[in-house]
């Protein structure tokens, strides 16, 4: 044996490919040390998340919600919690593709054991965008890439691999690379806690009800593209050989139009597997309470505002319970759908305007109380204290100002705030 | 392309596949088909101009070669020269000379305006011109053969790894070794890509850092104070030199991979003990261009005047006016030549009264003490003269020779912190520029005895690979990585 390899060794090719075999094997034991490049997702973007969920304990999450911006915005943990008593948590990625959510539930599955994996439905419409991917695999395992994704995507990975290759932009400055190495050393330091605990918050607040192109939206169909193969593939995989969470559920958050960035897939396919697998679906698309998408329900054309993601938490916790066969907090429930509105409008006379909510239900909402904060082209003109009124009314006599009108709204039987913007002149 | 642009890695990858594969009577076709393909992949116009270049200079060549008449092939040889010169002048001078020409005239009064053109400048024209001129001088003097074959003349002309900044190489030297390459050899070859991989970290890690230092004070002088100017000044002594000398060494690399050996360019050029041994070891193959083609001719031609050495003294300042000038169209270069003519024409002429004062003094010639100060000498007055080099005009030149000598802000305590980022390195980046450097140094001085590329070949396997090892990822972690053009490496400018 020891001769055969001295005659190996003695031969000019077989050293070099020996040299060529034991640099690979020594770059990929160092990947940890590299960086990905994310585009603009830095330490501030999506990381903070995964540094939230990786400060879990393990075997501790009980329901998670995996997906795109349409999840992080449709879901609000805390009101989920509250109605089925247990521990959810956010997953997921900017424009995440089913392709990158299949790797989040890998990931989640090597150290929790979730009742539900909620995947939010526009994760299987989404085209696999490069940018995003790399989102997702610089923020899992704390920026440590694992060698699957090089096995499985050796030609997006070594793009990003080598700063030679890429001009990695995040290399240029080495001082950046010493604070990976000692994030990676030492997490959670309490800088990182800190921004993640404003991620969070980013997560569960502020609305804008800024309707930007709202009627022209609604009246535009999204052009969908047919599904590609790997992704109905890696959908299937999802459905039929996740790791773990025996239930799983498909939730697809309300829209108005999809955003032209990206491609959109079209959920014929999928819905298919869907029914082929009897995955649970609920389309909010197609829900009663969002039929005719009342503008109070939207930040935008493709996310819900504030107001909309207290209903369609709120119903994602009653179709869990009703799978998990939990029952549903009843205080709880009546506490969050007092939270419930159908639309606001602005009256006019002269210069004073009148903004008006109209609750869905007005005996629950009764006990609600309104805090107003008006805003004349960025700077706060007016604050009233919270009062039992729906509605304020304030002077507009500029007509090339540009008003806004903060509201925060809560119930006194909870902490919960509802945080929601209306512009005036609307869409502005 | 460049050296340091990614797309050369697969590009040389494939013409070292196909040399090897190819019979080795069409291996010069296809070096001289990629050879086209590398500079037109910087701008297909530049191969427009190279390709000129060659048809002139072939041409004059084969005429000069087919007669033996003097005056006809003088002839021919001038026609050769003359219509390369200009094609330089037109890309190179046009704007210069005209600018210059229009600010002499209003200095005397009379009215020139001139508006400059905006004219192409293809990288690499004064290297290829001079090496064309070397041979029509050297076909009328005898010294070599004139090309017959187009295809291999127009080789000559442009193998790649030489052509943008060189090293000049003589046709007798080239031309043979192309035609008939060394065959692959294993150890050639790994010694090669240690070569290429030495000459990537010296462009990579330190002379693209020493870059950010002295493009940040030179681009704006007036906003630093003496001690920062100093501190860039040497910086840029550094970075010309390694950033130079790290594109020669993988011209040099890959050259050998395809089995030519180019000349040697370096020879440690900061040990010189003066200007005149400095100008034995700093870009060599110019430097003997300019000894064979301008100085030597000039001083034979004045062989008889008196008094002699007023006269080498006067064409030794025209030879560094050249070697100004050619560096480029700026009175910057100018100054810098002629300084370093200056230097030159001191040690000739004060040679006599300083070789009498060291043995009045009893000075010992060989002492460490001795050798050391002449080398510092040398090097300060050196990187003085970069300054001018390197400024963006005399009046800024002249702004940070005063600054410098009157030691201005210099009381101040920040005007001594120089890894804050005011001279555009942070403290992290600053840390590995100065160890970057100190190893490239310690590499240096120990190389003057020791051959560390041979020595390393003598080594056991687990150690050689060690080696390799570290320095692969010392470029990749270490790099300054950015956005890169041809015009990143300091002599493409030239």
């Amino acid at each position: 044996m020891h001769d055969m390899i001295q005659k190996l060794f003695a031969r000019d090719w077989f050293r070099f490919c020996a040299f060529i075999a034991l640099f690979g094997m020594v770059l990929l034991a160092v990947q940890g040390l590299f960086f990905v490049d994310a585009g603009n997702n830095d330490i501030s973007g999506q990381t903070p998340m995964w540094q939230e969920y990786y400060r879990q304990p393990p075997g501790s999450i009980e329901v998670a919600l995996i997906g795109s911006s349409h999840g992080y915005n449709a879901f609000d943990t805390q009101v989920i919690n509250q109605l089925l008593g247990l521990n959810s948590i956010k997953m997921g990625t900017g424009s995440e593709s089913i392709i990158q959510t299949e790797i989040e539930i890998e990931e989640l599955c090597k150290t929790h054991s979730p009742a539900a994996i909620v995947v939010e439905g526009y994760s299987f419409q989404h085209e696999l965008s490069e940018n995003s991917y790399l989102k997702t695999i610089n923020s899992i395992n704390n920026g440590r890439i694992p060698l699957q994704f090089l096995l499985t995507n050796p030609n997006l990975y070594l793009g990003n691999l080598s700063p030679l290759i890429r001009e990695h932009y995040l290399w240029k400055n080495i001082d950046r690379l010493f604070k990976r190495f000692q994030q990676n050393a030492r997490l959670p330091s309490p800088s990182v806690q800190a921004q993640a605990e404003r991620e969070l918050e980013w997560s569960t607040e502020s609305d804008l009800i800024e309707m930007d192109s709202y009627e022209q939206a609604l009246g535009e169909t999204i052009k969908e593209f047919a599904a590609p193969a790997d992704f109905l593939a890696a959908g299937e995989n999802i459905i039929k050989d996740r790791p773990c969470g025996p239930l799983l559920v498909v939730i697809r958050a309300p829209m108005i139009h999809a955003p032209f960035t990206y491609k959109v897939y079209g959920m014929e396919a999928f819905e298919t597997l869907f029914e082929k697998y009897a995955v649970p679906y609920l389309d909010f698309n197609t829900h009663p309470l969002f039929q005719g998408h009342p503008p109070i329900y939207y930040q935008n054309i493709h996310h819900v505002s504030h107001f909309g993601r207290v209903i369609t938490s709120v119903e994602t916790a009653r179709r869990l319970a009703e799978l998990l066969g939990r029952p549903l907090d009843p205080d709880k429930l009546a506490y969050y759908r007092s939270y419930y509105f159908d639309s606001y409008r602005f009256e006019a006379d002269g210069s004073q305007v009148t903004l008006t909510l109209s609750p869905s239900d007005s005996e629950a909402s009764a006990g609600l109380q309104y805090k107003w904060i008006l805003f004349k082209d960025g700077d706060q003109i007016r604050e009233t204290p919270y009062q039992a009124e729906p509605s304020v009314t304030f002077t507009a006599d500029d007509p090339q100002g540009k008003y806004k009108v903060q509201v925060e709204i809560k119930n006194p039987a909870g902490d919960y705030i509802l945080d929601g913007i209306l512009s005036y002149p609307p869409g502005d | 392309m460049n050296f340091n642009s990614f797309l050369f890695f697969p590009f040389f990858f494939l013409v070292v596949i196909l040399n090897y594969i190819l019979p080795k009577r069409y291996r010069w076709l296809w070096l001289l088909i990629t050879s086209y393909v590398f500079y037109s992949l910087s701008d297909i116009r530049y191969s427009l101009v190279l390709a000129a270049c060659t048809a002139i200079a072939y041409t004059a060549g084969r005429l000069m070669g087919q007669s033996q008449d003097l005056k006809t092939r003088k002839r021919w040889m001038l026609g050769g020269v003359i219509l390369n010169l200009a094609i330089l002048f037109i890309f190179k001078y046009f704007n210069f000379f005209f600018e210059s020409l229009s600010a002499a005239l209003a200095a005397a009064g009379l009215q020139f305006t001139f508006r400059g053109i905006e004219l192409l400048y293809p990288v690499g024209i004064s290297f290829y011109i001079f090496q064309v001129i070397s041979y029509l001088l050297d076909v009328f003097n005898g010294k070599a053969q004139s090309e017959k074959h187009f295809g291999h003349f127009a080789l000559y002309v442009s193998f790649f790894p030489q052509l943008l900044i060189g090293p000049i190489e003589r046709f007798n030297h080239l031309q043979p070794q192309l035609l008939n390459p060394s065959p692959f050899n294993y150890n050639s070859f790994i010694n090669s890509l240690v070569r290429i991989a030495w000459g990537i970290f010296k462009k990579i890690v330190i002379a693209d850092r020493l870059a950010i230092l002295v493009n940040t004070v030179f681009s704006d002088p007036q906003a630093f104070e003496s001690s920062k100017m100093v501190l860039a000044v040497l910086a840029f002594s550094f970075q010309i030199y390694i950033d130079f000398s790290a594109y020669c060494d993988i011209a040099i690399g890959t050259g050998r991979i395809l089995g030519i050996d180019l000349v040697e360019n370096f020879n440690r050029p900061y040990l010189a003990k003066s200007v005149g041994d400095f100008w034995r070891r700093w870009h060599i193959s110019f430097s003997t261009w300019l000894r064979d083609y301008v100085f030597i001719p000039l001083n034979y031609r004045h062989r008889r005047s008196k008094p002699r050495l007023l006269w080498t003294s006067l064409d030794v300042m025209a030879t560094f006016l050249i070697s100004g000038l050619w560096h480029g169209a700026s009175w910057t270069f100018v100054i810098w030549g002629g300084l370093h003519g200056l230097y030159q024409v001191w040690e000739l002429l004060s040679k006599d009264w300083r070789d009498a004062w060291v043995r009045r003094l009893n000075i010992d010639r060989s002492s460490f003490a001795h050798k050391t100060f002449q080398v510092v000498f040398t090097f300060s007055l050196v990187s003085f003269s970069w300054l001018f080099f390197r400024a963006e005009s005399v009046s800024d030149a002249i702004y940070m020779v005063k600054t410098i000598f009157t030691l201005d802000g210099t009381t101040a305590i920040s005007a001594w912190v120089f890894n804050d980022g005011s001279l555009g390195l942070d403290a992290m980046d600053f840390l590995v520029m100065s160890y970057a450097l100190l190893l490239f140094l310690l590499f240096e001085f120990v190389n003057r005895r020791i051959n560390l590329f041979k020595a390393l070949r003598t080594q056991p396997l687990w150690f050689r690979w060690a080696f390799y090892m570290v320095l692969i990822f010392s470029i990749l972690i270490f790099g300054y990585y950015g956005k890169f053009n041809p015009e990143d490496f300091v002599y493409t400018r030239f």
